[in-house]
């Protein structure tokens, strides 16, 4: 990282900078079509950031639309649900982070570490099942749980004598539903991960400290997660960078939109779907899109920040 | 000021761009200024070799095997008859509501294109300028059709005073009521003629409830109340949306007590509104509308089921003539209907569909004139809603069509439903399932419709959007719930209330005030 | 570097080593925990498969059940009356899934590991840029203009490939598996007198495959199931991949029904489409070949289970 900032520094000088770009050639040529892709079907269309700041005319186009300064931005902040909106979608995603987290390393090691490997094999694939699911498809399947005269779960308290619960009007119990369902559906995409990053993990050191003679749970500490956390690391503050967006699936199609539920379930990509669904100001969602992508820069920008200070090696950039 | 500026903007917009196809028509070949002149809608014929190329974008369900066919069909005809060829894109209304919406922002080219108030919205994209004013044009090329469209239809799809679409010509306006099985209704001695309001339908719910109860049967009374209120105490929406605030009484029904006719009001905090609730409350502790009606509601397939067992007795739909000899057809039983309102005209209801030129197209004239012939040659209506005759029906008397062709419906390479977006359904042979005298019924139904004392008005609701936005969420909170009984409307209805305020529902009825006092001054 | 010696240290795999077991106790226990998570995940999708062949009335009378009360094919005839189409549209959606794959997966590994090197002086440039399309972008309306006006990829096969070829979150990851190899390896590869490509190719490749086919796998499922990028780019019904055709298709039965009031001759055509079977069978036509195609990577990275796989 180091050498790299010295050299680019020195290439301020024309000769120098040529000579940086000549011993690069080779690597830069590799990179090419990446950033050739990058730049055509990524930065072209970032001319459409603009338009948060326009009101868009078909006619005259994006460059052409009449500007309104800040106007498309208000209706995320002058609804009076605006706190717990930004309160929903950021507390959601840090307690799906976490989680992720913690239950993804722990699945991949014990998966690791069971004593017939191809059993941790049909494991790890059952896993992935619900990944395949559609939000759609899930949420007829939890209504099949949880329909107030069908539910299989109502069908179940009955049976024990209790009083049938009205899931989709009860707020209190959606937390968990959501959060069950969430770490259900993505569980398994972050275990492949940290499983491929255990194949990494050199033979080696395992056996030198069984030499040691140290014990299963030692080389956990001292081995295993210390090589995954590289993984950990970057995962995290990529995950990070996405918190202010939030799975319309998970949180529009699951709770069926039902009303009584909005305190526990609006977040900001179904308050924008519904406010826009109307008028469809393609300048207010370009808005609320830039909103999101500004705080999720913020947010990146300093976890990385605070992984340099801590392990410089294990930074993104 | 912003809007004047705006306008006038607009209007120089338009005189440009009039002049722009002026030049175009007078640069071009002979052919298209000689048939200018005498008008095509008299069928000038193809006065010279030049054809135009239309593309036609079209939302229709579900896309027909046999299109191309057709279309080949259709091309043969206009080519002769005004010197147009279609290239048509005709894409499925599900995919058309992702698609086109984006094809159209990002400036693609087309001449005609579907738009509607469910999709592609209309007066979003008149908004945004991408659909041509072809007030001036529609006389000149598309006379008979013009002529043929009732003038309330075209005034409600004015906007700022200029058209910008050619609507489809059906029912005038929306009915509300109620649907029910005539057979069950019989049976338990139920005397439906009886019914004119909703408190009257409470007498019928209890006896239903009674008598199915006796025969073991667990019956529903009654469903779809997500859609209920506006029928039960009708009013015009003068944002285009029944769901948002901003009402205005309609004199003929006189059903709001405390507002002047003039007025515009939040429909939300009317006795009425507290009435309605309070009377669903009724219904649903009682246990006419089954567990948990608002998810009844959402699965239609499972409502149609019931009802054609009898699981259902009634539900509340928009009606249209001959829907429920469909009904029956297709249930199995007798199906009745008790209209809660007249029909009612207004903006919207001409919004349904509509053919609207691209701002950029550069054959209007050519595209007007193939709408007209969409619109008033029986030949070309027919062709684009049922295909060739002799492959895909065989004509029945002068005015029917039989399309079963010696199969099921299901293997017809050609079968629209929905023939009235491609145009008017008079225009358009009926399928044989439809009573003898549909036209005579459309006719009645038409002439029975209350037109609305706004019609014509039309929010541009740009000045509020931010209001709009935060009210939509608000509604979709509370609405369900309260207008299905679920919860008590005594505690929940100043809670709803509490937080319109919060959004902004003054400030947006307060515009709706302002432009339509503007609009009603300008008339 | 001692991980990298050429030799094995100990001849015995060190699974088998009984003083790295973990006990039968603790493997027991995990093995409860791991079958009732399997449950949790395997029920619904056997669910769904039983539901996409139960009968439309079995479905009204019992709801979801996986002891229907009559089977039924209805939901996989509504569909295969496509015929042609269907074979069409899979061919399409296989093309676009093995030829977007090959072609994301070859730049998405050279610019992930031109990134991984430290001493790669336009390193940091790179990644800031490439950081910044994960966080913003254009939207909708840019991206369909630049895509349909500027690369006239309207309605065609690319434009279910190229916009989705770079993928910054999986650059970043196996940038990630990149730099676990030392740069060591590669100054040896150097002094040998490789060039980077071959340095590349023959040396960095083969040591990050289960990388490699973790972000394949990835990769193909999300060509596999993308239906959007074919809902919004392609115009003619004839050209649309399997996804966007059976999403079509069962939007348009669930329009017909929910708009069933001022219909008259759907009748027919709306009773003999099943929704909730069909929406079931849809996941069943969807999510099965790309199930079967999992094994297949699955053999890549889960070597890690057994512990090891770099070897010198």
């Amino acid at each position: 990282m180091k050498q790299s900032a010295k050299s680019a520094g020195k290439g301020l000088n024309k000769a120098g900078f040529l000579k940086t770009f000549k011993k690069n050639l080779p690597l830069t040529l590799m990179a090419l079509p990446a950033l050739i892709v990058m730049f055509l079907f990524r930065y072209l269309p970032m001319s459409g950031l603009l338009l948060a700041f326009k009101r868009f005319s078909v006619r005259k186009g994006i460059f052409g639309s009449d500007w309104v300064g800040l106007d498309n931005f208000e209706f995320l902040f002058q609804t009076s649900d605006a706190w717990i909106i930004t309160r929903n979608t950021i507390c959601y995603n840090a307690l799906f982070i976490f989680l992720d987290l913690v239950l993804a390393v722990a699945m991949a090691i014990g998966l690791s570490e069971l004593l017939n490997k191809r059993r941790a094999k049909i494991y790890q694939t059952i896993f992935m099942a619900p990944y395949f699911l559609s939000w759609v498809v899930v949420s007829f399947m939890a209504f099949s749980l949880f329909s107030l005269d069908d539910g299989l779960f109502n069908h179940l308290l009955a049976y024990f004598g209790f009083e049938g619960v009205n899931w989709y009007a009860e707020p209190g119990k959606w937390p968990f539903i959501l959060t069950f369902f969430q770490i259900w559906k993505t569980i398994g995409y972050s275990t492949v991960m940290y499983i491929s990053s255990l194949t990494g993990i050199s033979n080696d050191y395992y056996e030198a400290a069984i030499i040691d003679g140290a014990t299963k749970w030692q080389q956990i500490k001292r081995i295993t997660l210390p090589c995954l956390k590289p993984m950990m690391i970057v995962l995290t503050i990529l995950a990070i960078g996405r918190i202010f967006y939030a799975d319309f699936g998970l949180f529009f199609q699951l709770p069926r939109d039902s009303g009584p539920l909005y305190p526990v379930t609006q977040v900001i990509d179904t308050y924008v779907y519904r406010a826009l669904k109307e008028t469809g100001n393609v300048g207010m969602a370009a808005a609320a899109s830039l909103y999101q992508s500004i705080v999720g820069f913020v947010m990146v920008v300093g976890a990385n920040l605070i992984v340099r200070r801590i392990d410089p090696d294990s930074a993104l950039f | 000021m912003k809007n004047i500026s705006k306008r006038a903007a607009a209007l120089a917009m338009t005189a440009v761009m009039t002049a722009g196809l002026l030049t175009g028509c007078g640069g071009g070949s002979g052919s298209t200024a000689g048939s200018t002149g005498s008008g095509a809608a008299a069928g000038s014929g193809s006065s010279g070799d030049e054809i135009t190329t239309l593309t036609w974008y079209m939302s229709i369900n579900p896309v027909a095997a046999d299109t191309d066919k057709v279309i080949a069909k259709l091309n043969e005809y206009t080519r002769e008859k005004i010197g147009v060829e279609i290239d048509y894109k005709v894409i499925a209304n599900p995919d058309y509501k992702e698609k086109m919406p984006n094809l159209i922002n990002a400036g693609e080219y087309f001449d005609i294109c579907f738009t509607s108030n469910w999709t592609t919205d209309y007066l979003q994209f008149v908004g945004k300028e991408a659909f041509m004013d072809i007030t001036e044009l529609l006389p000149q090329y598309a006379k008979e059709t013009y002529d043929f469209i009732p003038e309330a239809v075209w005034d409600a799809v004015k906007v700022n005073g200029s058209i910008y679409g050619v609507p489809s010509y059906k029912e005038m306006g929306w009915q509300g009521g109620i649907v029910y099985n005539s057979d069950m209704a019989e049976a338990y001695g139920i005397d439906m003629s009886t019914v004119k309001t909703l408190e009257d339908y409470t007498k019928v719910l209890e006896v239903v409830a009674e008598k199915s109860k006796a025969e073991g049967k667990d019956v529903v009374g009654v469903s779809g109340l997500t859609n209920a209120w506006p029928m039960a105490a009708p009013y015009e929406s003068l944002t285009g949306n029944p769901k948002l605030p901003a009402a205005g009484a309609v004199p003929e029904f006189g059903n709001f007590q405390d507002v002047s006719s003039q007025a515009v009001f939040n429909q939300y905090a009317s006795e009425e509104y507290m009435n309605y609730c309070q009377t669903v409350r009724g219904w649903n502790q009682a246990g006419y509308l089954g567990g948990d009606p608002v998810n009844y509601d959402s699965d239609i397939a499972n409502r149609d089921n019931d009802f054609n067992n009898g699981a259902l007795f009634s539900y509340f739909i928009q009606y249209a003539p001959g829907t429920s000899e469909a009904m029956s057809a297709s249930s199995g039983h007798g199906v009745g209907f008790v209209p809660l309102m007249d029909p009612l005209f207004e903006t919207r209801s001409a919004l349904g569909g509509l053919l609207a030129i691209s701002s950029a197209s550069e054959h209007p004239d050519k595209a007007l004139e193939f709408i007209n012939l969409l619109n008033t040659d029986e030949y070309v209506g027919t062709l684009i809603r049922h295909g060739i005759e002799g492959e895909h029906y065989t004509a029945v008397g002068d005015t029917q069509v039989d399309k079963t062709m010696g199969g099921t419906l299901t293997d017809n390479g050609y079968d629209y439903t929905y023939g009235w977006q491609f145009g008017t359904p008079f225009n358009q042979k009926w399928d044989i399932s439809y009573p003898d005298n549909i036209e005579e019924l459309f006719q009645q139904y038409n002439d029975s419709a209350v037109i609305s004392p706004n019609n014509g008005f039309t929010f541009d609701a740009v000045p509020v959007e931010t209001q709009v936005a935060a009210l939509t969420n608000v509604i979709a909170e509370y609405t369900p719930s309260l207008e299905t009984g679920s919860v008590d409307p005594a505690e929940y209805i100043p809670k709803f209330l509490e937080a319109l305020q919060a959004n902004g529902v003054d400030q947006l009825i307060e515009e709706v005030n302002t432009q339509l006092t503007a609009f009603n001054s300008a008339k | 570097m001692k991980i990298f010696k050429k030799a094995k240290a100990v001849d015995m795999p060190v699974e088998d080593l009984a003083i790295n077991r973990i006990s039968k106790k603790t493997n027991f226990i995990m093995n409860i925990v791991f079958v009732m998570w399997s449950l949790a995940c395997v029920l619904p999708l056997l669910l769904v498969v039983i539901v996409s062949f139960s009968s439309e009335q079995s479905i009204f009378e019992n709801g979801y059940s996986f002891f229907p009360s009559e089977w039924s094919l209805d939901a996989y005839r509504f569909f295969f009356r496509l015929g042609d189409q269907l074979v069409r549209s899979y061919g399409i959606t296989i093309f676009v899934t093995v030829v977007g794959t090959l072609f994301s997966l070859a730049i998405t590994a050279m610019f992930a590991y031109v990134l991984s090197r430290s001493d790669y002086a336009y390193n940091r440039l790179f990644t800031m840029l490439m950081l910044f399309t994960m966080l913003f972008n254009g939207g909708i309306v840019a991206t369909y203009m630049v895509n349909t006006q500027l690369l006239g990829l309207g309605d065609s096969v690319w434009a279910l490939i190229f916009p989705m070829s770079l993928n910054a979150f999986y650059v970043i990851v196996l940038r990630t598996f990149y730099k676990s190899i030392p740069l060591e390896i590669i100054e040896a590869a150097r002094i040998d007198g490789a060039g980077e490509f071959k340095t590349f190719f023959s040396i960095v490749l083969p040591l990050s495959k289960p990388g490699l086919a973790t972000i394949g796998m990835f990769t193909t499922i999300a060509y596999w199931n993308d239906w959007f990028l074919g809902m919004l780019y392609i115009v003619d019904q004839k050209k649309y991949p399997v996804q966007t055709l059976l999403w079509s298709m069962q939007n348009s039965l669930e329009f017909m029904k929910q708009s069933s009031v001022n219909a008259l001759e759907y009748a027919e055509m709306a009773a003999s489409a099943p929704t909730d079977s069909g929406r079931m069978a849809l996941t069943v036509l969807v999510v099965l070949p790309i199930l079967l195609a999992y094994p297949f990577f699955q053999k890549y990275f889960v070597k890690g289970l057994t512990v090891g796989g770099v070897k010198g």
